[in-house]
């Protein structure tokens, strides 16, 4: 386990390296470089522009530069907004919460609705319902997460009026049951594509799990349905769950982005959307640093679980 | 003579509308072991797997016949019964071990949760009383360090340990019927007799029943009391295993015994080995007549390869399915 | 896309035995549905045009607003009364252009990165990986709309922009499959002849993956044309008045409760051909490789 845990640790800080190299590249080779805001503002003279330019050390070398910046990158300066002049991190921190409160959520009913929908296909292979959930499952898979909530706001805001058309919470109403009414409709269509990705999986992990020989085995002890199910059958096909769980990230990331603007939700995918259209680069590479870092955090965790879940591998 | 404890009577099953196995009937006594011998696809497995009602989605496949076990007293048709009550005979009054110790233990639990689940499902045991008696069963199947091996995951075994766990599991709320399904077959050689062995001597000391399937003639010897022999899905012969492994009267199980290479005949140039040509046909693809006509050297169109012989009685306690076994014992 | 393509219609089929590819294919009712789907749309997006009375910019003032069915536009007009079938069959050529250059370009690069990780499996092979790896980890709309905020938004350039964001699967899945084959013989016979690196790679194993290739090739239209709907959306894509069917979703939401239609109908069709593409890439997956893994 600990060598499992110190190669893991190992991978995923190479991987972070090169991602603060794709990064890095991006802000460099765009178009103006880390320069473009200054140049486009209004009465920025050419010398001014390069005295700026040799206050922000863009005259030593790439490899220098590159290095100056994963430093500050690593002590946690990110930079300013153009916007506000506020420190980056603390502007994604004032957002992160509101995306997580939509993934968190979304995440338990996709898990929940997923392993029931991905069980039961399995259980009742090529009966009505598991043709269904198949077919379901590819259609939700191919509409646009946007376009759904439109959907969704069309059907449950505009005419049964049932739910909000969108934002966190009603102005002045600061009570839980608030809170959680605005959360049904986003949550749902961020949960959506999650829901089909993981019934898929659920089942076909289901699938190889249930002719085992030790499934057999529990039933041979006598053993009741339900009880082989969840500590045989459920135990083990959950496992490869877990790896599954955290390569969703990237998904429910930028789902959340997208669901995030249909329903004015202020979080995180919002906040990148603002600071793209104001060009804010600061806060658009501090997210899209941010958001590979919760992607290469993620996948960690999901391998150290199933190192924890899985005794071959815990044993080792 | 001890009574019988399971008899079963003209068993059936059929996969997808296509018999597997026909008119499979005979009966165990108590304490005494019978082995199931046949080739792969003869349909040994299937008979164990019917008994137990273990053979998978219902839709798929169909069971008939009777298959009456006398559980304490209480005569019940394994066959006909409600899942619940078959559920909760599985384990306690009939205990299964399969061939595979490598996949049939669950990797994700302790081989002692594994033992004791059966435990807390049978006898009600507290979670505590069962490890207990867990730890216990660990060290009758003679596996060392019990309290140790109690904790220890079915990867962190050797094959014959985990087959030993697998005997524990079987044996643990003391079945009055163990059906082993070729427990031998995926050891070593030396590993094999170890766990022949110890399952004569848990037998000697409970009292139990045994189906014991195999396809090696050897292990009959060592331990079945009574031989039965399938072939394509039936019963070909059967009675003590001293008369059929002496005086066989089924061509088939005749072919069976001079294919068992014996280190004697090998040191002896002369006596060759001999094989039964051809191979069991599968269960869509069987003869009329004799199922084994087209294999048997003694063969003749008529009736062979007309009639189906029915399983005759040619002593009290040996039966025979073969149209000429008098003229060839003659 | 941030959706990952996964599911497989044909899973749930039984398994059934046939010999040619084609009449697998055929079998495959939901891959037939799909292609039968794709062909109507590509003909409406070619026809419709021609044979309307209106211009995509055609701009109507009197039927502003008119529902489907409910006046001269068969399917309705949008907040200037421009004709929307005639909208929806124009954007359908930028959409579906778009889709199948994308693919073109990103499986042109996936499948010489696939080949050359497995091919030179040492250092060269774990460099490319682990790149690969590295792309992966950025949610690829917020890379999409990075690189589409940085360019000039041309139909061309966001063509290129999805193709850079969607090489990776590929990438994967021709090395997995570069390296099962080499470990077979054959590759490893014409090394033993002599032939350059690059002959094997083109002339050996490039043929023997070209089905899972197609596989991924065709999944990957439709990640393009989802991926091209999503940044169109969110106003980073095609720029009007140039009609893309995301961009044709970019207005629609202000609309909702007056004229809802304008936000439904390029949501079903963008589904319709979506879903289409997955179905015939299931399809292809059972026809040209029963063996291939169909758990999922």
């Amino acid at each position: 386990m600990a060598n499992y845990l110190l190669g893991r640790i190992a991978q995923s800080l190479l991987l972070l390296l090169l991602v603060s190299m794709i990064g890095f590249s991006l802000l460099h080779f765009a178009p103006g470089g880390p320069l473009a805001q200054f140049a486009n503002t209004p009465g920025v003279s050419q010398e001014a522009l390069q005295q700026i330019a040799k206050q922000m050390g863009l005259d030593r070398p790439l490899p220098v530069q590159y290095a100056e910046w994963l430093r500050r990158l690593l002590t946690g300066d990110w930079g300013n907004s153009y916007r506000d002049g506020q420190p980056v991190l603390s502007v994604i921190g004032s957002h992160l919460g509101a995306t997580l409160e939509l993934m968190l959520t979304s995440t338990t009913i996709a898990v929940v609705l997923g392993t029931w929908i991905g069980v039961l296909g399995a259980m009742r292979r090529y009966s009505l319902a598991d043709y269904a959930a198949t077919i379901g499952a590819m259609v939700a898979l191919s509409l646009p997460t946007f376009w759904f909530g439109l959907v969704m706001i069309y059907v449950f805001s505009v005419r049964l009026r049932w739910l909000p058309a969108g934002n966190i919470a009603t102005p002045g109403d600061g009570s839980f049951l608030d809170l959680l009414w605005h959360l049904i409709a986003p949550s749902i269509v961020l949960a959506l594509v999650t829901v089909a990705t993981w019934s898929r999986y659920m089942r076909a992990s289901m699938l190889e799990v249930i002719n085992q020989d030790y499934v057999r085995t529990a039933r041979a002890k006598g053993l009741l349905g339900f009880r082989v199910l969840v500590h045989h059958i459920l135990r083990n096909a959950l496992l490869p769950m877990i790896t599954v769980a955290g390569l969703q990230i990237p998904t429910l990331l930028g789902g959340a982005l997208v669901t995030e603007t249909v329903f004015t939700w202020p979080g995180m995918g919002r906040l990148f959307l603002d600071s793209l259209s104001y060009r804010d680069y600061p806060v658009v590479m501090g997210l899209l640093m941010f958001s590979a870092c919760m992607v290469l955090l993620g996948s960690f965790i999901a391998d150290v679980l199933y190192g924890i879940a899985d005794p071959r591998v815990r044993m080792k | 003579m001890s009574a019988d404890i399971l008899r079963v009577e003209n068993l059936g099953v059929k996969f997808g509308g296509v018999p597997v196995i026909q008119d499979v009937s005979f009966s165990l006594r108590a304490g005494e072991t019978l082995a199931i011998v046949g080739e792969s696809g003869s349909g040994k497995s299937v008979t164990a797997l019917a008994l137990m009602r273990l053979l998978g989605d219902p839709r798929m496949s169909s069971t008939t016949g009777r298959a009456l076990l006398d559980d304490g007293g209480r005569e019940v048709d394994l066959l006909t019964l409600p899942e619940r009550a078959m559920a909760s005979l599985r384990g306690r009054s009939m205990g299964m071990i399969f061939q595979e110790p490598m996949t049939s233990l669950n990797p994700v639990h302790t081989v002692g949760d594994q033992i004791s689940e059966s435990l807390i499902r049978h006898e009600k045991l507290s979670a505590r009383a069962a490890a207990a008696r867990a730890v216990e069963l660990l060290g009758q199947v003679g596996i060392p360090e019990p309290e140790r091996r109690f904790a220890s995951y079915p990867h962190q075994l050797s094959g014959g340990m985990r087959q030993r766990a697998m005997i524990a599991i079987a044996l643990a709320c003391r079945p009055r019927i163990l059906i082993a399904d070729e427990p031998t077959t995926a050891l070593d050689v030396t590993i094999q007799a170890q766990i022949l062995d110890l399952l004569r001597s848990l037998q000697r000391d409970s009292g139990m029943s045994m189906i014991f399937i195999t396809h090696s003639l050897g292990v009959v010897a060592e331990i079945a009391d009574r031989l039965m022999v399938m072939y394509a899905g039936q019963v070909v012969e059967e009675g003590p295993v001293a008369t059929l492994l002496h005086s066989p009267r089924m061509p088939y199980t005749d072919g069976l015994l001079q294919s068992v290479p014996r280190l004697s005949a090998a040191l002896d140039s002369r006596r060759r080995l001999t094989s039964i040509p051809g191979q069991v046909p599968a269960p869509r693809s069987r003869p009329a007549g004799c199922v084994f006509h087209p294999r048997c050297r003694y063969a003749l169109a008529e009736p062979c390869e007309r009639v189906r012989p029915a399983l005759e009685a040619i002593a009290p306690d040996h039966h025979v399915r073969c149209a000429r076994w008098r003229e060839l014992s003659a | 896309m941030s959706e990952a393509v996964v599911t497989s219609g044909a899973e749930a089929l039984p398994k059934r035995r046939s010999t040619s590819a084609l009449s697998r294919f055929l079998r495959h009712r939901l891959a037939v549905a799909g292609l039968v789907t794709l062909a109507l749309i590509l003909i409406a997006s070619i026809l419709v045009p021609m044979l309307s009375p209106y211009g995509p910019l055609t701009i109507d003032l009197r039927n502003r607003f008119q529902a489907p069915f409910a006046g001269p536009h068969p399917l309705g007009a949008d907040q200037m009364g421009r004709d929307l079938s005639v909208r929806l069959a124009m954007a359908g050529r930028i959409s579906l252009t778009i889709g199948f250059t994308a693919m073109l370009i990103s499986t042109a690069i996936g499948v010489t990165v696939g080949l050359l990780a497995g091919f030179y499996r040492g250092w060269i092979g774990a460099a490319l990986m682990r790149m690969v790896d590295a792309v992966l980890c950025f949610p690829s709309i917020f890379l999409l709309l990075t690189l589409a905020a940085l360019v000039t938004p041309s139909v061309a350039m966001i063509t290129l922009i999805i193709a850079l964001t969607a090489w990776m699967e590929v990438a994967r899945v021709v090395r997995a499959e570069v390296i099962s084959l080499r470990e077979r013989d054959f590759a490893v016979a014409a090394e033993a002849i002599g032939v350059s690196d690059l002959t094997i790679m083109v002339r050996e194993l490039l043929p023997n993956i070209m089905a899972p290739i197609t596989v991924a090739a065709t999944l990957n239209v439709a990640r393009a044309i989802l991926a091209e709907s999503y940044i169109s959306y969110l106003g980073f894509g095609i720029q009007a008045p140039t009609a893309s069917w995301g961009n044709m979703l970019n207005n629609a939401q202000q609309y909702l409760d007056s004229a809802p239609w304008l936000a439904i109908l390029p949501g079903v069709v963008i589904t319709l051909a979506v879903t289409s593409f997955n179905f015939i890439g299931d399809g292809l997956r059972d026809a040209l490789d029963p063996r291939m893994d169909r758990s999922i």
